[in-house]
């Protein structure tokens, strides 16, 4: 039995962060526990922009919001065990935590007096969607298919159709669309669309993508690859759509199916509590449950109670409270869903709607300028992967935005480039990129 | 060139198994060849994983003899093969006075057929054993027990395997014709080229396809009968009490045992299957009626007010036979083709024949020896498993499978005993030898891990990876580079 006083389940933006704080608080017998090779959860495969607004105020993809993080973890010297797979929670007999991991060596039990549970969720699988017809090669989850393409240099099909809008389905939409495969729609089966309303524009509306709102895929046709799907919408009508196949981005599910009932001492944080919409939000949650476990550890003994609503106790509550303001905000977006006269400014999160007419109803002078741009000459950051000489993909970006006419353009020029030896993280690998003075940035470097 | 054998088995599924391994005791050359990339992937591997006892089937028919030889023996048998076996007992529940005569009658059959630990329970009695149950009367049948059918047929295959047996998969039969010496099969691989065979002696296994083998030998005697069994698959800990197989009272006009929940061995539950013909033989799709249908058949048992976590739909096609006039075959049949010395048939192998199979493989063992005695069980006990390791046993390095608890090691044994058998390594292979993916994210975390491990250790580049065989490739290339890889 390893003994810690604080274990963090996850190596990710919560986790990371929650460790951070621990330590800055003075807690140094920490353990983070991750199951993959490396830090950053999620966040590898993530290699858009948009990520850090409110944290870093930059605008940095998931490799380098990790890498932020990742930095001031490996300062402060805090210990983690890769590889290394939480299999079970539970509460102890004398009221500490114990954690049964299986790692390198084998399966072992680790015993502390408080823990973080940070590890992320699932998506929601095919068959939790209840789809009829057949099973074929073909369907697989949108986190699934990111991590094939972005990790794996692999490509997952050639005509595709996307279920349900979430960020990362609608995030995937615009990268197949770059890659070179075509999106035929994205079908939603609510009436507004799922993710954010800076991922609906800039993924979907950006690249015609079509969104199919108040609709549903009933049934996948195809015997060994999907071959097409029924889409049904509320009017009852249906239409067939071929397709090779069939993203699945129709919901987050936290993943804490390891942990055994309510455990004192165990605080949930990240999307282990409630599926987040920013990685930051993530990230200050993290932060969070690390002070409220703190103060837990602090006043152990002392008779007071604590209250945290990170506290496991408190996570059935905290989810309800949460689904109650997704439908809240549903609404909000119910209301503004024919409204193509305004835009949502990104610059900085306080997201002022702008009218495109006249471009009023900015806080900032920013926003008037950004919706300028975006309604004369749009410009974005461009993110895709290249290739090492020995093959091994590493995620690159354009260090400033460029005109969203020459996306494609940039993917395509990168298509056959083979970056010579090994790469560092932040390296300029082309100056000049597309545009002159535009540099092409790795976000993440090479293994080797 | 025309490959000569001396027995030659269509169809891979447990019966086709079954029967490889019984008959590998006597040396012969034996070859088994299976349309499919691998064993199991038809009817053995879409099922309940019940081993009946036996009291459905009706006195003095194949079926009920041969169930229960199976089922009294499937201890053994599993402790042979090292799988997976519990007696779980089952109920058959019903909630009407008309009801508690069928399952009487059920009782009075049962007995008749030399079932023992039949009882007629009471409500009281059924919360006692399953607390989660609906239900005011019971059949209980203490000798029904669950396996995992993708094990099993496995197990055989890779017992057949050790034993010289040849497997040939992805050949599919097309053609039969009576010759001097034998009988000559023409069969076409997943590639698309031609296979000669040479054989005195073809066994027709192909269940739901047997009776396609049937009408090569050029009469119409028998046609199929597409059955489909529609399933839920439920997340683990769904209805945790419940134990052990309950059916509700069967609809003798269906003749199907009605929409049931099984646990599985490793802690889900099932529903299903429904039954509804249909046209193809190869479609195994899951319908929204269907769907719909299969879960108010669990509310039957389970109260109107559950709800369900699924993981996975599925279906499967029973192998269900009619005679040319439509009269259905109801009981195994197992026959030597008068107009084609050495062709066996075997037709209308459906429930129980898993249960049965290896019984039924003894009695095709009695039926190719002269004095129809049957081969010794201790050959097949003593048999040295060691080419096809447990894939449990190589449990070591990384966790790949979170949900199913699935190491790299197993994956890769999983691949290296699929390439043993001669099968093409197939996500579902993979996924029936050792269960990565089986869970309930269905494969959303660890499909890219196992596709990584693949790649980098078992030598499967990532876009020539199927799902179950050739045309099924999960990927569609290589993203970037890909002319110059």
């Amino acid at each position: 039995m390893i003994r810690k006083e604080v274990i963090i389940i996850g190596a990710g933006p919560a986790g990371m962060a929650a460790a951070v704080k621990l330590e800055s608080m003075g807690f140094r017998d920490l353990l983070v526990l991750e199951k993959e090779e490396q830090p950053g959860g999620v966040l590898r495969q993530c290699i858009h922009p948009g990520f850090g607004l409110i944290r870093f105020g930059r605008n940095l993809t998931g490799p380098e919001y990790s890498l932020e993080y990742r930095n001031r973890m490996e300062e402060a010297g805090i210990p983690v065990c890769y590889d290394t797979t939480v299999l079970k929670v539970r509460k102890g007999e004398d009221g500490g935590i114990i954690i049964t991991a299986a790692g390198p060596d084998g399966t072992k039990e680790y015993y502390c007096d408080a823990a973080i549970l940070a590890s992320g969720c699932r998506e929601r699988s095919r068959g939790a969607l209840m789809i009829a017809g057949t099973r074929p090669a073909g369907i697989l989850t949108a986190g699934t298919a990111q991590g094939m393409m972005n990790l794996l240099n692999t490509k997952v099909g050639e005509r595709i159709v996307i279920i349900g809008s979430g960020d990362i389905g609608l995030i995937m939409a615009r990268r197949f669309t770059l890659e070179g495969s075509r999106v035929l729609c994205v079908v939603e089966k609510e009436d507004v669309c799922g993710g954010l309303s800076r991922n609906r524009k800039e993924c979907l509306d950006d690249f015609g993508i079509p969104l199919v709102t108040g609709a549903q895929v009933v049934r996948i046709y195809g015997e060994k690859r999907v071959r097409s799907v029924t889409i049904r919408e509320d009017d009852g009508l249906e239409r067939t759509v071929e397709c090779d196949t069939v993203v699945l981005s129709a919901g987050l599910i936290p993943e804490d199916g390891f942990v055994e009932g309510e455990v004192p001492g165990l605080f949930y944080c990240g999307n282990a509590l409630y599926v987040h919409d920013l990685v930051d939000e993530v990230s200050e949650s993290g932060e969070e449950a690390a002070m409220d476990a703190a103060g837990f550890l602090l006043s152990r003994g002392s008779g007071r109670e604590t209250f945290s609503r990170y506290a496991s106790e408190e996570v059935p509550r905290v989810r309800k409270e949460r689904r109650a303001y997704v439908e809240r905000r549903k609404e909000e977006k119910r209301l503004h869903r024919d409204d193509h006269h305004f835009i949502t400014c990104i610059i900085c999160p306080n997201s002022c709607r702008i009218d495109l007419r006249d471009l009023s109803g900015g806080q900032c002078p920013r926003g008037e300028v950004y919706a300028r741009n975006e309604k004369e000459h749009p410009y974005r950051i461009l993110t895709t992967t290249v290739l090492t000489e020995k093959g091994e993909p590493v995620s690159v970006r354009t260090d400033v935005p460029i005109p969203l006419e020459e996306l494609q353009k940039g993917v395509e020029t990168l298509q056959r480039f083979r970056v010579p030896g090994p790469v560092k993280t932040g390296e300029i690998l082309l100056r000049d990129f597309i545009c002159p003075g535009t540099n092409l940035v790795a976000t993440k470097g090479s293994t080797e | 060139m025309i490959k000569e054998t001396d027995v030659l088995i269509i169809g891979a599924g447990a019966v086709g198994c079954a029967i490889a391994r019984e008959l590998s005791v006597y040396g012969r050359r034996i070859t088994v060849l299976e349309k499919e990339a691998d064993a199991g992937f038809g009817a053995s591997g879409r099922n309940s994983g019940v081993v009946h006892a036996g009291f459905n089937n009706p006195s003095g028919s194949l079926k009920a003899a041969l169930c229960r030889e199976g089922n009294r023996g499937f201890e053994k048998l599993a402790s042979d093969l090292g799988i997976g076996f519990l007696r779980t007992g089952k109920l058959v529940v019903g909630n009407t006075e008309r009801d508690l005569e069928s399952l009487t009658r059920l009782k009075i059959q049962g007995e008749r057929n030399e079932i023992d630990e039949l009882e007629i329970l009471d409500e009281e009695e059924i919360r006692r054993r399953e607390p989660a149950l609906r239900g005011k009367y019971a059949l209980w049948s203490g000798r029904t027990g669950i396996f995992d059918p993708f094990e099993y047929t496995l197990a055989l295959a890779e017992d057949a395997a050790s034993g010289g047996v040849r497997f040939l998969f992805g050949h599919e039969v097309k053609s039969l014709r009576r010759e001097q010496d034998g009988i000559r099969v023409l069969a076409e691989t997943s590639a698309g080229d031609p296979a000669e065979f040479l054989s005195g002696i073809v066994i027709n296994a192909a269940g739901v396809g047997s009776a396609r083998i049937f009408r090569m030998t050029g009469k119409d005697t028998y046609r199929v009968l597409p059955c489909r069994g529609e399933y839920h698959l439920l997340e683990k800990g769904s209805f945790g009490s419940i134990g052990r197989p309950v059916y509700p009272v069967p609809d003798p006009e269906k003749g199907v045992l009605g929409i049931h929940l099984t646990p599985t061995l490793h802690g889900n539950l099932m529903i299903g299957p429904s039954a509804e013909f249909t046209e193809d033989p190869e479609d195994m799709a899951n319908t929204a009626p269907v769907m719909e249908e299969l879960l108010a058949g669990a509310r039957y048992l389970l109260g109107e007010d559950c709800s369900f976590r699924l993981i996975r739909s599925f279906s499967g096609i029973r192998p269900r036979i009619v005679e040319k006039d439509g009269t259905p075959v109801t009981d195994f049949r197992m026959e030597e083709d008068p107009d084609l010395p050495g062709m066996i048939h075997l037709l209308g192998i459906e429930s129980p024949g898993i249960t049965a199979s290896v019984p039924i493989a003894k009695r095709v063992a009695g039926m190719l020896r002269e004095d129809g005695s049957q081969p010794q069980d201790r050959l097949l006990t003593e048999r040295d498993r060691s080419r096809f390791p447990r894939v449990k046993e190589a449990a070591g390095g990384r966790m790949i499978c979170r949900c199913e608890t699935v190491t790299e090691g197993e994956i890769l044994q999983a691949v290296e005993n699929a390439r043993k058998l001669g099968a093409l390594p197939t996500m579902k292979g993979i996924k029936n030898r050792c269960r990565a993916s089986m869970g309930s994210c269905q494969g959303g975390f660890c499909t890219l891990d196992i596709s990584r491990l693949l790649k980098d250790k078992a030598g499967i580049p990532t876009d020539r990876l199927t799902y179950d065989g050739p045309g099924s490739e999960l990927f569609t290339g290589v993203l970037k580079g890909g002319e110059d890889q």
